[in-house]
């Protein structure tokens, strides 16, 4: 059967920015996850909650929801003792993602998360057992219809490269490679734990044919140093980008843990995320169903205001 | 003639074979253990920790520089432990805690440490209160080192330091690190220490332990 090649996210952004969602972790143990639980695992133990979450950015104004499966690869799974679920926990966080939308058209991103280690020679992971690995989950996230595959958290040129590859060897309608950049010392530059700039992170993309440059998470990045970095890939491709920032540093109130940046103060820098390139906003750590919902308010101005100039 | 500048240089650039033969051959000329390990390769990793810590050098560097070390220190591990002498700078008891997998740092501190002369007795991810004391007090340690990368699962940095008080172990000094570890929370919880990179907590963890000798 002929597949149908038709690919709506591209064709969304070329007429809007939108709107992707917030924090998934944060709020899996807001509804009862233990630190350091498989919060993947719930996506066939407890769908509901996952669902609920999804449905809260949805119903906040995003255009695109992330899967629960951002530690779904079946070297991260194995950790937890979950390794032979891994088809089946990633073909379910697409679904409940799907189910999310009801009616309302939307995009749901499958999430490839880092393996969790170091590369040979750095480490004692060998690429043949990541590759195989990525694999495995690209193909189930693409089995179940995701609209794009997004490969977040990345700090490693190599193991990136292997992700692209996967995602396109599994027939990924579109591919988005989200880096973690770090601020460094001067608090000026920025660069991944393993020392990657982002004009390197861009060119790699570039090459391997990724559909959209991304940054996400990191210490330090807030709003203004993403719209910086944005700029960077900017510098190197023409490609749509995507970002989204932590809400804030995390702060320590009573013991726990809390990302203090308010929805306000996140959607008043939103704009020049935006002015900076990105066509696609969302929030990592620590950003709530209630920063959605402010970028949302001021998203749908800027488009306004697009649509006007148009 | 022993050239440490050259053994600085190509433990810097992580070519671990060459460290070794300049081990060995520093060895051959009758240079001691003791001056080797100080002068051709704690020296060494000094620099590294400098670089790494201003961004001059990142994880990949300082991870094939630690690798060169561990090549010249497998070679005058021997002599070193026959000489008798307790060449240790000190006894490091260190994990990631509970519910918290991430190693990557821990395991940099780890090395850098061992790369200035501390024993390390690394306790890998997960760790309990229960596992981190049952280790400090088999191995008498001088410090703890605790890290987590997960702001869910730091906190429980506080409880693996009142579980050191109540048993007794309020002697041993506990450092802590990770991405949102910071000063603050190392203060708020009753740690002895914070840094902020690997060549830092070598520095702290130096500091601590001359701080325990003059006490």
């Amino acid at each position: 059967m002929l597949k149908v090649t038709a690919r709506p996210l591209v064709e969304a952004l070329s007429q809007r920015p939108l709107l992707s969602d917030g924090a998934m972790g944060t709020q899996l143990q807001l509804a009862g996850l233990e630190p350091g639980g498989c919060g993947e695992a719930w996506n066939l133990d407890r769908p509901d909650e996952v669902l609920a979450i999804h449905r809260a950015y949805v119903e906040a104004g995003s255009d695109c929801v992330i899967t629960n499966t951002f530690g779904g690869s079946r070297i991260m799974l194995e950790r937890h003792g979950e390794g032979e679920r891994t088809v089946a926990i990633n073909q379910a966080g697409v679904r409940i993602a799907r189910r999310a939308f009801g009616d309302r058209r939307g995009f749901v991103f499958g999430d490839i998360g880092p393996f969790g280690g170091l590369l040979e020679p750095y480490g004692e992971m060998s690429a043949d057992r990541v590759a195989e690995a990525f694999a495995e989950q690209a193909e189930a996230l693409v089995s179940a219809d995701v609209d794009a595959i997004i490969i977040e958290t990345q700090t490693a040129i190599e193991e990136l490269g292997l992700a692209i590859r996967a995602a396109k060897a599994a027939g990924a309608p579109c591919i988005i490679a989200s880096m973690a950049f770090d601020v460094m010392r001067d608090g000026v530059e920025v660069r991944t734990m393993m020392g990657v700039s982002p004009e390197q992170a861009a060119e790699l993309m570039v090459e391997r044919g990724v559909d959209l440059l991304a940054l996400n998470c990191g210490t330090g990045i807030d709003m203004l140093k993403a719209a910086d970095t944005v700029r960077r890939y900017r510098s190197v491709s023409e490609l749509p980008i995507m970002a989204q920032p932590n809400a804030g540093q995390p702060e320590l109130e009573n013991l726990q843990v809390v990302y203090k940046q308010p929805p306000e103060e996140m959607a008043a820098a939103l704009e020049a995320v935006v002015a900076a390139g990105a066509r696609i906003v969302g929030g990592c750590c620590g950003s709530t169903p209630a920063h959605i919902r402010r970028f949302r308010e001021v998203l749908d101005v800027l488009c306004e205001r697009e649509a006007g100039a148009r | 003639m022993a050239d440490y500048a050259l053994m600085n240089q190509k433990l810097f650039e992580g070519d671990d074979a060459t460290v070794r033969q300049l081990t060995e051959e520093a060895l051959a000329e009758g240079r001691q253990a003791m001056e080797v390990l100080e002068e051709g390769l704690i020296a060494g990793m000094r620099v590294v920790g400098e670089d790494f810590k201003y961004n001059r050098i990142f994880v990949p560097e300082v991870l094939l520089a630690a690798r060169a070390m561990k090549a010249g220190m497998a070679v005058l591990q021997p002599l070193l432990t026959a000489s008798a002498a307790d060449t240790s700078a000190g006894t490091i008891v260190m994990g990631t805690v509970k519910g918290d997998l991430h190693d990557i740092g821990k395991n940099l501190v780890g090395m850098m440490a061992e790369g200035a002369g501390f024993k390390v007795v690394d306790l890998g991810t997960n760790t309990s209160d229960d596992d981190f004391i049952a280790a400090v007090r088999e191995h008498g340690a001088d410090i703890l080192g605790m890290s987590a990368l997960l702001t869910t699962t730091m906190v429980y940095m506080k409880t693996v330091v009142d579980a050191m008080t109540a048993a007794d172990l309020s002697h041993v000094s506990i450092c802590i690190g990770g991405a949102p570890i910071s000063q603050d929370f190392a203060d708020e919880i009753g740690a002895h220490g914070y840094a902020a990179d690997a060549g830092s907590a070598v520095q702290l963890f130096k500091r601590l332990v001359g701080d325990r000798v003059r006490a």
